[in-house]
Formats: C-alpha cells, sequence, structure tokens
C-alpha cells in the first residue's frame, strides 16, 4: 500500500499482480488534476493526491474496471470505462464494472460533483487502459520473442505483423508474471483520430439491470439481524431532547428499542446532524409505526425565530447598506451617474430542497474489524472519515460499500446520515438500516440557500452596457467555513457578463441564519445564473436590443480572459453555443399568439451552454407551459453523446421543475413543506422535448452534468416575458404571488 | 397476522401488522426490493406494481386489502426481463439514476396490456403519476411509443 500523500516513486506508478481468477491486475497511481473539492463537508486539507485506476483481465479476456467515482445517474460508470476500454483496445462487450469501496488508493476526492469525473480521469484513465495494454503487448512480445514495437492490437487481441494473434485472456496469467517496465505517464496514446468507442453513442452500462429491478439502492442491502430505523426529530431545526417516552411504542410488534442521539459537529445552534431519537424496529413499517407512537418532549432550541420571510426582509434590509465590494473594474458609479439610460431590478430565490427520488439512508453493521458501511454517497472518503470520527475507529477497521444513488443534486455531498446510522449501530450492537422517510428528506436537508439580488446597468445611447452593479445578500453556505470568501459561495463572480461592461462592480453581505445550507446542482450559479440572464434580457428589451444580439455584442471578439485563479473563459466559445441553440430554435422567426422564446446562457465548470426555451402564458389561468427546449453545450470532446444528451435532457426537466415550482419556506424555524403535495416536481405532462446540440471540438473534456440546470430559470422567464410582456423576477415563477402577475391581477 | 398472498406466481404466506402497507410487505417480509419507497403518500409512483394487471401504489394499500388479487412486481413481469417495455426502455437507454424506473417499467406495462396508448395525450395521463427526478420524461415517452408501435 502506498501512503497518501508525499512523493511518489516512479516504479510505484504501475502494479502488475496476478488477479482474483488468475489473470491479471493492473494497478496504476497518477497525479490528480484538481486540488481539495469545493464542498468537502468535513473541509479535507488540500494533500499531493493520487488517483488509481485499477483494471482487471480475466483468462477469457474480459476487462473489469474499478470505478472510483460513485454513480448517481450521471452515466459515470460507463464513460470512465469507455476512457479504458478505447486504449486498452477491448471490445465493449467484454468490459465490465465494479463500484470502488472507500479505500485509500482511491485517493482522497473522488467525489460525484463538480462536473469533474470525465474532466479529471480523462487522462490518467487512458493511460491506465494504454498501460495496461503495453504490459500485454510485453507478454506477447516475449512469447513471440518479437519485439514489442512489432505489435499491435485489436479488438482485445495483440497482434503480429505476420498475422499472428494472441487474445488478452490467454496472454493476462503469464503477463501479470512480467516484470514490464511500463511508464503509464509516458506511454503513447491512441490519435483522437484512431478512436473507436469515444465519440460514439454508448448506452448506459446498467440499464438493463434496472429495467427488471436487479439493480441494488442503499434500503436494499439486506443483513442478517438487521434492524429498522428512522429518526425522531425536533420540527424546530436543532431543537434538543429534553425527555421521551417509549411506552406506547411496545405496542407496535416488532419494535426492538429507542436510542437517544446527540447533535454532533458544527456549532450548539447549527449542528451538522441534529439531536432525535431513533427508533429501531425488525421491519421498516413497524419502525415508522413505532416513530408514531413515540412522545418526546423537546426544547425548540434557538431557532424558532428563523423564518424565510425573515430572511427575505434583511437580505433587502442588507441592500440598503453597505456591501462589500468583491470585485471592481473602472468607474461604475460614474458610468451609471453618466448613463443615458439606466436599468434596476431585483431578483430572488428561494431555499430549497434536493429531495432526489431516493431518500437518505445508510446501513451499518459492526463487525469483528469495526464496522461496515453500505451507503449511497457522492463523498466516499469524507464519508468514511466521518465514520471514523464518530465512532473512534481507524479508517482501516471501516469498510465502507458505496451504493448507487437515486439521484445526487449534491444531496449526498453531505454524510449527516452517515454519522446517525453509525451512532445507531454502535448504540444498538446490531446491523442497522437507517431510512429518512420523504418527510424527513425535505424537512432535515441541507438547503440550496436564498438569495436576493440588486442589479444596475447604465446604458449608452446604443444600447450597450457603460456600467454593470451586481449586488447580492443572501445565506451564504460558506457562512461556516474559515478563509474562504463568502462571495464565492453562491456569488460566481467570473467574468460573464460584468467583465465585458466597460466598468463593473459586484457586492455581497452575508444574511446570517443558522439554517443548514449545502450545494445543490451548479451551485452558486443556479442563482447566480437567474439573476444575470433575466436582467440582461431586461437591459436589452431597455435599449431596444435583441436578447441574442445584445449578448454576443457584449461577448465581442474571440478572446480569452481570465476566470477566477485557474480557469479561462472564451468569447468565442460562449457565442458559439448561443448561435447554434438560436439557429437550432429559429430564434427571431415568427411565433403563433401567446408563445415567446427566451435564451440564457453560462459557463458552469469550464463548460459553456444556451439554451432556448419556447413558452406560452395562460393569462387567464396565470400558468406557464413550455413546450420545446433548445440546448447548446460545448464541453469540449464529447466522450459519450448518449450520455451529453442524457444530462441535456435531465438537466432541463430539473430546472425547469425548480423554475416553475421549487420553493421551500421555513416558519418558526420549521419547515412548511413535507411531501410531493406541496413540494412538487415536474411531471411527465408538462416536459417539453429537449433538442439537444453541442460544438464538436477536440478539445479535452470538460463536464455536462451541472451546465444545463442555471440557463433554465432565466430563459424560461425570458420566453414568457416574450410571450406576455410580464417580467418575473422571483423564483418559483408559478408561486401565487407571479400567478397573480401572469393574470393581471396585480399592478 | 397471517395473510396469503400471490406474489408474481408464486403463493406466499406473510406474517406482518395487517395495516402494513403492500410495499412493506414486498420490500421487508418477503425481500422483493425491486420496488421502491419514494413519498408514502401514493403521490410519486415509485411503488408502483400490478393488482390483476391494474397499476397500483403498493405504499397506499394495506396487506389486508390485497386479498386473491395477483400481485406482480418488477421481478415478476416478465421471467427473462424481456418484456416489449422493458426491451424499449433499453433501446431507448431510459434510465439514469434507475431509482424511479421500476415504477416507471410497472406503469407503462399496464398502459400497453390493454390496446395501448392511442396518442401522446394518453401517455401523460397514464405516465403523469410516476415522477422522475432525473428528468427521463423525453425517453420515457419515446420507449412508450416504441413499445406501442412494436404491439401493432
Amino acid at each position: 500500500m502506498t501512503s497518501a500523500g508525499g512523493s511518489l516513486r516512479r516504479r510505484d506508478f504501475l502494479r502488475i499482480s496476478a488477479g482474483a481468477a488468475g489473470g491479471l491486475l493492473v494497478t496504476v497511481s497518477l497525479p490528480a488534476c484538481f486540488g481539495r473539492d469545493d464542498d468537502d463537508p468535513l473541509d479535507t486539507p488540500a494533500v499531493a493526491h493520487r488517483m488509481d485506476g485499477y483494471l482487471e483481465i480475466d483468462t477469457r479476456g474480459n476487462a473489469t474496471i474499478r470505478i472510483p467515482v460513485p454513480e448517481i445517474g450521471q452515466g459515470v460508470r460507463t464513460s470512465l470505462a469507455m476512457l479504458v476500454a478505447e486504449e486498452l483496445d477491448v471490445p465493449w462487450e467484454r468490459v465490465r464494472v465494479t463500484q470502488s469501496d472507500a479505500v485509500d488508493e482511491m485517493g482522497p476526492h473522488p467525489i460525484a460533483g463538480g462536473s469533474w469525473s470525465v474532466r479529471a480521469y480523462w487522462l490518467p484513465f487512458r493511460q491506465t487502459g494504454a498501460a495496461a495494454r503495453a504490459v500485454l503487448i510485453g507478454a506477447a512480445a516475449a512469447r513471440w520473442d518479437a519485439p514489442p514495437s512489432e505489435l499491435g492490437t485489436r479488438g482485445g487481441r495483440v497482434t503480429h505483423a505476420d498475422g499472428r494473434t494472441l487474445d488478452y485472456g490467454e496472454l493476462a496469467a503469464e503477463a501479470a508474471a512480467a516484470t514490464a517496465s511500463v511508464d503509464p505517464e509516458t506511454v503513447a496514446l491512441k490519435d483522437p483520430a484512431d478512436f473507436r468507442l469515444i465519440g460514439t453513442e454508448v448506452a448506459h452500462l446498467d440499464t438493463p439491470d434496472i429495467v427488471r429491478g436487479a439493480t441494488r439502492f442503499g434500503a436494499d442491502v439486506r443483513l442478517p439481524g438487521m434492524l429498522r430505523a428512522v429518526i425522531a426529530r425536533c420540527p424546530v431545526y436543532a431543537g434538543r431532547v429534553v425527555d421521551w417516552d417509549d411506552s406506547a411504542c411496545r405496542e407496535v410488534p416488532g419494535f426492538h428499542s429507542t436510542v437517544r442521539l446527540e447533535a454532533f459537529g458544527g456549532e450548539p445552534d447549527r449542528p451538522y446532524t441534529v439531536a432525535g431519537i431513533g427508533v429501531l424496529a425488525t421491519s421498516t413499517w413497524a419502525a415508522m409505526k413505532a416513530r408514531e407512537a413515540l412522545r418526546v418532549t423537546w426544547d425548540e432550541g434557538p431557532n424558532v425565530g428563523e423564518s424565510s420571510a425573515e430572511l427575505i426582509r434583511r437580505c433587502r434590509a442588507m441592500m440598503d447598506t453597505r456591501l462589500e465590494s468583491f470585485r471592481e473594474e473602472g468607474r461604475v458609479d460614474d458610468a451609471l451617474a453618466a448613463a443615458a439610460r439606466r436599468v434596476e431590478a431585483e431578483y430572488s430565490a428561494p431555499l430549497l430542497a434536493h429531495s432526489p427520488m431516493e431518500p437518505m439512508n445508510c446501513t451499518v453493521a459492526p463487525t469483528a474489524e469495526g464496522i461496515e458501511i453500505w451507503a449511497p454517497t457522492q463523498v466516499p472518503q469524507a464519508a468514511r472519515r466521518v465514520a471514523s470520527q464518530v465512532s473512534g475507529l481507524d479508517a482501516d477497521q471501516i469498510r465502507l460499500h458505496v451504493m448507487r444513488s437515486g439521484g445526487g443534486f449534491g444531496r449526498r455531498l453531505a454524510v449527516g446520515y452517515v454519522i446517525e446510522a453509525v451512532q445507531l449501530a454502535l448504540a444498538s450492537e446490531r446491523p442497522v438500516q437507517l431510512v429518512y422517510t420523504r418527510e424527513d428528506e425535505i424537512r432535515y436537508d441541507h438547503f440550496r440557500p436564498l438569495n436576493v439580488h440588486r442589479l444596475m446597468a447604465g446604458l449608452d445611447e446604443r444600447g450597450g452596457i457603460a456600467g454593470w452593479l451586481h449586488r447580492q445578500a443572501g445565506t451564504s453556505r460558506y457562512a461556516f467555513r474559515e478563509g474562504v470568501p463568502l462571495a464565492l459561495s453562491e456569488f460566481r463572480a467570473g467574468t460573464w457578463p460584468a467583465a465585458l461592461a466597460a466598468s463593473h462592480r459586484l457586492e455581497y453581505g452575508l444574511v446570517e441564519s443558522n439554517l443548514p445550507r449545502g450545494p445543490l446542482r451548479a451551485p452558486g450559479l443556479n442563482t447566480f445564473t437567474w439573476a444575470v440572464e433575466s436582467f440582461l434580457d431586461e437591459v436589452a428589451a431597455e435599449g431596444g436590443r435583441d436578447p441574442l444580439e445584445l449578448r454576443l455584442e457584449l461577448l465581442g471578439a474571440d478572446r480569452e480572459l481570465p476566470y477566477n485563479d485557474d480557469d479561462a473563459f472564451s468569447t468565442g466559445r460562449m457565442a458559439a453555443v448561443l448561435r447554434r441553440a438560436a439557429e437550432g430554435a429559429a430564434w427571431g422567426s415568427p411565433l403563433p399568439e401567446g408563445r415567446g422564446r427566451g435564451i440564457a446562457a453560462t459557463f458552469t465548470f469550464g463548460t459553456y451552454l444556451a439554451h432556448v426555451v419556447e413558452a406560452s402564458v395562460d393569462r387567464s389561468a396565470g400558468s406557464i407551459r413550455v413546450h420545446r427546449v433548445v440546448s447548446a453545450i460545448d464541453c469540449g470532446r464529447v466522450v459519450n453523446p448518449n450520455g451529453v444528451r442524457h444530462q441535456l435532457e435531465g438537466g432541463a426537466i430539473d430546472g425547469l421543475s425548480a423554475a416553475l415550482y421549487g420553493e421551500l419556506t421555513v416558519e418558526g424555524g420549521r419547515v412548511v413543506q413535507s411531501n410531493f403535495h406541496d413540494f412538487p416536481l415536474l411531471r411527465s405532462s408538462e416536459a417539453p422535448e429537449v433538442d439537444a446540440r453541442w460544438i464538436e471540438s477536440d478539445r479535452d473534456p470538460t463536464g455536462v452534468g451541472e451546465p444545463p440546470y442555471p440557463p433554465m430559470a432565466p430563459a424560461v422567464a425570458n420566453a414568457v416575458f416574450a410571450a406576455s410582456g410580464v417580467r418575473l423576477r422571483e423564483l418559483p415563477l408559478l408561486s401565487e404571488t407571479n400567478r397573480a402577475r401572469l393574470r393581471g391581477d396585480e399592478a | 397476522m397471517e395473510f396469503r398472498l400471490r406474489v408474481n406466481g408464486d403463493e406466499v404466506t406473510v406474517d406482518v401488522l395487517e395495516d402494513t402497507p403492500l410495499l412493506w410487505v414486498l420490500r421487508d417480509a418477503l425481500d422483493l426490493v425491486g420496488t421502491k419507497y419514494g413519498c408514502g403518500l401514493g403521490l410519486c409512483g415509485a411503488c408502483t406494481v400490478h393488482l390483476d394487471g391494474e397499476p397500483t401504489r403498493s405504499c397506499s394499500v394495506p396487506v389486508s386489502a390485497v386479498g386473491e388479487r395477483a400481485v406482480t412486481t418488477i421481478e415478476g413481469l416478465h421471467p427473462e426481463g424481456d418484456h416489449p417495455v422493458q426491451r424499449a426502455w433499453i433501446d431507448e437507454d431510459v434510465p439514469q439514476c434507475g431509482y424511479c424506473q421500476p415504477g416507471q417499467v410497472m406503469s407503462a406495462a399496464a398502459l400497453l396490456a390493454g390496446s395501448g396508448p392511442a396518442d401522446d395525450a394518453e401517455i401523460d395521463e397514464a405516465m403523469s403519476g410516476n415522477l422522475c427526478r432525473c428528468g427521463t420524461y423525453v425517453r420515457i415517452r419515446r420507449a412508450i411509443r416504441r413499445a406501442a408501435g412494436e404491439a401493432r
């Protein structure tokens, strides 16, 4: 085992050994492309970390690739396997995947987040496949007594110029015994022109199992003697247990016991997990029934005054004070004062629950060595670390199996449910499967923050932007971190569009709140984009400009601008996705009465994306119908077109659902919503067709999971304006207030 | 309390609380975990099974109300997992995370067991009780049309 951190000697980079069934096991250690992950809930300091490729070739020539990144529906088990299989040169039918447990060799940060997996593993996984191929060629060369340089591969076989071939399966065992000196960092990779797999439509490997109901999720784990658990928590966030009475629980057949859980982590008034009473039973239904029979006396604690209405009020009040300037170029105040025209608008976005289809769950079993955990998680190593903290066990006493997640969306970057399950298993000394009901899932989430944006633009005579002022006040999800600028949490103050104006200033103010917040799909950008892409449309309207044309003029000549510390923003690539989406939607062509088109774009995690939404408004009903979405993405080289299309479709529909309906409200410290009747999601009858397009590119791939989400809300609002002349500035678009605006009930 | 049920063609006996929803009988008493819990209130469709071929939210049916009706779960929809709906789901590569899909497949299979949907409006009406948070609705519609086309 190599140790984490420190430098690795070259000879450790490739390890060859015998596979479990007598074939070949290749493990490859390579420097990672990324530093500390932005949303690590435990704030792990950056280390010089490695990523390891694992590839096993059995004696029948099947290749099993171990996937370090959790699968949350983003298709990573397929896309990462494609990278290895391409360079290994093995037929796709012979490829299998297994999910890695949380082990040291994964490196510290193989998270499902940041749209980063394909981007980060693009080179290391190709190098893994190529290194294994080189090892197999070496074995064939030895057997044939031929120079490796005269050998090739095709379709899972090593080939000799004289026509002889050897299947990988025949070579695997002797390759394992070889002492090849292959350096994965310098091994030759395919010319992309020779790709046979990357860039082709590949169906997700797990689909057949899923449609048969054979795919196992976390709550499907079954262990002998396993208890089921639900947790009673105070309806007011972070309320404390004063006393409890489980005598009525004993009437429920199957009831086992109650366990008092202490709050864990964070601060006393805003703990990472809240205090509660775990209710254990031999069946899930009995646990739920027993929880209903449980009587708890709560001390509601310090947060009864928390409410979303109060937070909005405080955001607005803060706007009237001086906010901290986060970034400034040029003399914005002068530009605004001298402007021919000024446009001003306020936007707001509410708290939002993630509410994936699969509620949180975690199964923990005490073992002879320590504990064994089955968890759907986006952060396996953080989950294992927190289990170590809670239990006092060393990491190597903890086996953590990463389960497929029934949706992530950033919800499973939090690890509270792992903490709770470990607490319950250790207290009861039994295997315990903790589940969250839908009510638990909505109420005890780490919410997408609430914020208010005020934007002001000064226009010149041509309707161009002479000055741009963006002020934001909100409940940063970084408020509990030290040393991180708060503005970066919900204020992705990169380049577009502010820095393209002649002058600009970005300001941020923190509104204090104890309510738990966390990252949600495209963190920060999901509300930042709502504000700026809506406001750009308002600027266009005020200046008599076409919204697409205004954006293209703002982008100007094709060039790169610095973006944050480590990235670049290409105006040309942004313009290209805007044009591609507009072209696909026949932007500018006539539409029937009552229909309108809206456009919005984003630069998210290195990827450029634009949506054009076609929507109609029913003024009498106060409703919105989205008919069609045309999406154009530039994510560099497309690894799996099927996967990209999936994310464009899914991200658009997720974004639309949140735009129309997404709202989580708090009153008296209690979450108001509880289930899908009052926290609705978009239904299939409301789902538009999505026309997915991408820019052909040979740049290294960037991610696609998050970019489609942020521009949906503004694209829909812009389409609503085009269709009806009504400008909606508060999310969700179909709130009662907004419906009244659409009906014309309000001034 | 003991209940005799017919599940996926087998006669089974379970000993559960009489108000136990069929969903939890399937998942916990019979270890048929293909049927999923999503909301417990019949609002999301993840728990959809067939009772005598009718699509039913198993979270909202107490085991005491099942009676003689044949229960079919995703595991029992087809012996080799090769139902036309399952084939169409594979051809269109419908799932992302996959959690809602057993319920989607069961609802779609019930829809197609009759004369099949006449148009998209019928598809929408039949399928709108099944939520998909990942947004695979576009592909679900295409897969149902494909399966319906195959059936003709």
